[in-house]
């Protein structure tokens, strides 16, 4: 499916009475006062499952594993006491012994997302994995002559996975770092199941506030757009000014995620489930490149597309300038924002539904409030840790220069007070080299 | 000139600081070249001269700043700048359109249709600069510095002489501290009529009373030249301090010439990274009995005659000044191995033992020397293994009895009995004479891994550990050395033939068998 019937789609695509997102966006609004943080095993067995290529072969289960396993097991043993304490371990309570053992049982959740949140986090993070090169997976480490027998039942559960790709990256940069640090995660499988949890929030954090930021500028390829946090233990006095309003243009940006995606939607043709969907800066560099005949058809569509999403939604007809495709995009653009905004209106409550949930779902571990210093972006020391740890990835230390480039590519940027501490945080943790006095010459190593 | 002025000449802030080619005037001229240590790597430098660089040599004389490349440089230039050339200005350029990279390019440009080795002295963050912003068409030199990074020192016609490879400091046996710092403090203190800054002392009589001078009595005490500079090789094994030679140079001149008495500039001065770290080890922060009953009836004015009469023997001594009690605590600490009055202040020497740096330190030249495998193995057994078990063990000390702690599954502990123990044979190979940490080998059951460094706070923290104390995740500082190693215990152990299962109510052994597993409990 191409970008070209997606877009000629939109001529007649129907307008639904109720706006909705399905893609890009790994949170919806907050139903209820209850927060529910994502399974992240669940997550984490459906981001496994793409990058290795890998899922249960059909009619496979967690049940008939157990059974099998413990007949392999019960063969070898012949002791009932014992056998039972091995049921209690690996299989009693959800199996959570079994997951303790290595990633690769994390398969058996692909899939068995049962809260909305968690399928959301998973497709949008595992949709970055897609066109992305295959990982092998590397089994903990830590097996005993037991366990092995268990990983080794496992395999006859597993077959190659051939995944669909039907949605474009939104945010390149950040798939192709994401899919580096996903990587580097699987070839330390003892680190990485401690971490999962730490990983899949960051990520899920970053790319809501980096895709966030990229939407306005649909003129050009997203890029890492500057977002500075402070650690925990920083103090944010008055004059940083950058990590000051960090937080409130980040939402302000947030607020316009729901709109602009919904409008998006009927660019991709909702209706079709077969048809690729791609972000709204690929269907304007597309709409440019064309020979002007081309272009003058899809212009007219969108012309007729802003039409009746105006008129549906009972907007007057634009009253702006429409003349290039890129006065559609815009009056695209600002027409969802427009319709979201109406005082009393339903869509504004629903829009700042959405914003809560970022701020209660997706970055509540970033967010902290100094009171009268206001409300700023954190990076606590575990968050921090794993993250220089991904940035310093394959090699064994990195110049500190080049860390904090690394961690502009991942969307977290640091002002030069913060990047003081930091180096402060590091001699702390003790995984600093200086090679001489010059801030030049100042190594982080990777402390796994 | 005057003792203030010539002394002032010593700080860092002071013009004479910098080296360039120029001359100063005849008085500095002579304290430079009286006060001039000449250091090993000098002497590798001029000898890399005489011999004659071949043509299109490039000789990289690398550093921090302060360290002396310059000096160095300059007292060489008129000798040898007939037949190399010399740029001793690699960290600017002299173009506002240009940047230093640009101006190292240029410089690499012009060596390369030249016919004279060249000879540049450079801060080795700006090679690093040059090794990632230089242009392309000097590849080869980026690459040269790329395997300096790595270790080597001779890349093709590219020379690296580095002030890293040369410390300051040493810890071998019989020549603990440095040589460099002590000749330079015997230097400055020295009582003749060679040294000019004494030579200044004695002409300014009229000023004695004055702090300056009576710092400078105090620091010709050579048991107090010791002392500091023991109290420095502290600083630079915990703290990782670097010490070039014009941090030196001002380090000195604030001991002499800071706001206060010598014991206080030391430890309470209030300049810079190096007075940070060694506020780290003001003896004030000791607790113990005798300091604090110091401190407090000082702080109330309760009489002590002994003490009066050292007071008044120390003033006799030094000079006349008025301390709080604090400031005695620190005198008492660097006057400890001299002889005065009733020796009031000796009271204290062993409230000042540093004994995790001694340990450190002895435990250093086992692994250098291995002279002594006995005493070394006494180490291994009962302070790194022990405290590296008691960590590995720490959730469930009493389950796994004398095993090692492997995994948990859902309530299930498991674990696993394996032999550590040192790995005399690695050790032989691990260690170079680095300072701030030594290599520790172990073999676990007849696997060896990977040596892993040990510096003071490592050792602190398996001193602490086996006193009791827990690490949490929130104490990152060290801990993660520590739990790298005990994961790698953990992996090897992991693979034993005998598992041990311990839960409430029950403890279970599986024996692998001839592809059978043989459970039993005990």
């Amino acid at each position: 499916m191409s970008l070209k019937e997606n877009l000629q789609a939109a001529a007649s695509v129907e307008i639904k009475d109720r706006n909705f997102v399905n893609h890009f966006l790994t949170f919806r609004q907050q139903r209820g006062e209850k927060i529910s943080d994502p399974d992240v095993m669940a997550v984490a067995g459906e981001l496994l499952s793409i990058a290795w290529r890998k899922s249960l072969k059909k009619g496979t289960s967690l049940g008939k594993f157990t059974e099998a396993s413990m007949t392999r097991l019960s063969k070898k043993i012949a002791d009932e006491e014992f056998e039972s304490v091995l049921q209690h371990m690996y299989f009693d309570d959800d199996a959570k012994g079994l997951f303790q053992v290595s990633p690769e049982f994390m398969l058996f959740k692909a899939g068995s997302a049962s809260s909305g949140n968690t399928r959301h986090v998973g497709t949008v993070l595992g949709n970055m994995l897609l066109s992305r090169p295959e990982v092998a997976p590397v089994s903990s480490e830590n097996m005993n002559f037991l366990e092995a027998e268990l990983l080794d039942e496992f395999q006859s559960c597993v077959s190659e996975l051939s995944p669909p790709d039907a949605t474009e990256d939104y945010l390149p940069f950040m798939g192709e770092v994401f899919a580096e640090d996903l990587s580097l995660l699987c070839s330390y499988p003892g680190y990485m199941m401690q971490n999962l949890k730490a990983f899949v929030g960051l990520y899920n954090f970053l790319y809501s506030a980096q895709l966030a930021m990229n939407l306005h500028s649909w003129r050009t390829e997203p890029t890492s757009k500057p977002l500075y946090f402070i650690m925990d233990t920083e103090r944010a006095s008055s004059e940083r000014t950058y990590v000051r309003e960090a937080l409130n243009a980040l939402l302000g940006y947030v607020g316009d995620l729901f709109p602009v995606l919904s409008a998006l939607e009927y660019l991709n043709q909702p209706d079709n489930k077969e048809a690729t969907r791609f972000p709204l800066w690929k269907h304007f560099q597309y709409i440019e490149k064309l020979p002007d005949e081309e272009k003058y058809e899809l212009h007219q569509g969108l012309k007729c597309f802003l039409e009746s999403y105006r008129t549906t939604r009972g907007r007057e007809p634009w009253g702006g300038e429409l003349s290039t495709p890129e006065d559609v995009f815009k009056a695209i653009v600002s027409t969802a924002t427009e319709i979201f905004s109406q005082a009393r209106s339903s869509q504004l409550t629903v829009n700042r539904k959405v914003v809560a949930s970022f701020e209660t779902e997706v970055a509540r571990h970033f967010i902290q409030n100094r009171k009268r210093g206001g409300r700023v972006l954190i990076m606590n020391q575990d968050y921090l840790l794993l993250l220089t740890n991904l940035a310093v990835g394959n090699k064994e230390k990195l110049q500190y220069q080049q860390l904090i480039e690394e961690f502009k590519r991942r969307g977290v940027w640091f002002d030069q007070q913060s990047q003081q501490a930091l180096i402060e945080f590091y001699e702390r943790v003790g995984n600093l080299e200086r090679m001489s006095d010059s801030g030049d010459a100042v190594y982080v190593r990777k402390t796994i | 000139m005057n003792f203030h002025a010539l002394l002032g000449t010593l700080a860092k802030s002071s013009a004479q600081a910098v080296s360039t080619l120029k001359k100063h005037s005849p008085d500095i001229e002579a304290l430079r070249s009286y006060l001039y240590v000449k250091t090993e790597i000098e002497t590798r430098f001029v000898d890399a001269l005489n011999q004659r660089l071949p043509i299109g040599t490039i000789l990289f004389l690398c550093g921090s700043s302060g360290d002396g490349k310059s000096e160095i440089l300059r007292r060489h230039y008129d000798k040898f700048s007939v037949d190399n050339r010399f740029y001793l200005d690699a960290t600017h350029s002299f173009k506002p359109d240009q940047n230093a990279v640009e101006a190292l390019d240029q410089l690499f440009d012009e060596h390369n249709a030249s016919n004279k080795p060249l000879i540049v002295g450079i801060n080795i963050g700006m090679m690093f600069n040059f090794q990632n912003t230089g242009a392309d068409r000097h590849a080869a030199i980026k690459e040269a510095i790329g395997r300096f990074i790595k270790g080597d020192r001779d890349v093709g016609r590219y020379r690296f002489l580095s002030f890293e490879d040369y410390p300051k400091f040493s810890l071998e046996e019989g020549k603990v501290g440095s040589d460099f710092i002590s000749k330079l403090l015997a230097k400055v203190t020295a009582s003749s009529s060679e040294n000019p800054l004494y030579a200044a002392y004695l002409c300014d009589e009229k000023n004695h009373h004055k702090l300056e001078y009576q710092n400078y009595r105090i620091l010709q005490e050579e048991s107090v030249q010791k002392l500091i500079v023991k109290t420095l090789l502290y600083v630079r094994l915990k703290y990782d301090q670097f010490f070039s030679a014009r941090a030196i140079m001002d380090f000195i001149h604030n001991l002499i010439a800071g706001d206060s008495i010598l014991f206080d500039n030391l430890f309470s001065s209030s300049s810079g990274e190096l007075s940070e770290s060694l506020s780290h080890l003001d003896p004030c922060l000791r607790r113990t009995q005798k300091i604090d009953e110091f401190v407090v009836q000082r702080s109330l004015n309760i009489s002590d005659r002994e003490f009066e009469y050292f007071k008044i023997e120390y003033q006799a001594r030094y000079g006349a000044v008025e301390m709080s009690p604090r400031s005695w605590i620190r005198a008492f600490y660097l006057l400890r191995y001299i002889d005065l009055g009733n020796n009031y202040h000796q009271k204290f020497s062993l409230d000042f033992e540093n004994i995790i740096f001694e340990d450190y330190i002895n435990i250093w030249q086992l692994h250098h020397s291995l002279s002594d495998k006995k005493k070394l193995r006494g180490f291994y057994n009962k302070t790194l293994i022990a405290s590296l078990t008691k960590f590995a063990n720490r959730l469930v000390p009493k389950l796994v009895g004398d095993g090692l702690y492997l995994a948990e599954r859902n309530g299930v502990t498991i674990s696993a009995t394996v032999s550590i123990g040192m790995d005399s044979k690695a050790l032989e190979e691990s260690n170079s004479g680095q300072i701030h940490c030594f290599k520790a080998a172990l073999k676990v059951e007849d696997k060896s891994i990977e040596p892993f460094p040990i510096t003071v706070s490592f050792l602190e923290l398996t001193e602490r550990i086996l006193a009791g104390y827990r690490p949490n995740r929130h104490d990152k500082n060290t801990v993660v050395i520590l739990e790298e190693v005990v994961e790698k215990i953990t992996k090897i152990a992991s693979k034993s033939k005998a598992l041990y299962f311990h839960k409430d109510g029950g403890d279970w052994s599986l024996q692998f068998e001839d592809d059978e597993f043989v459970a039993e409990t005990y």
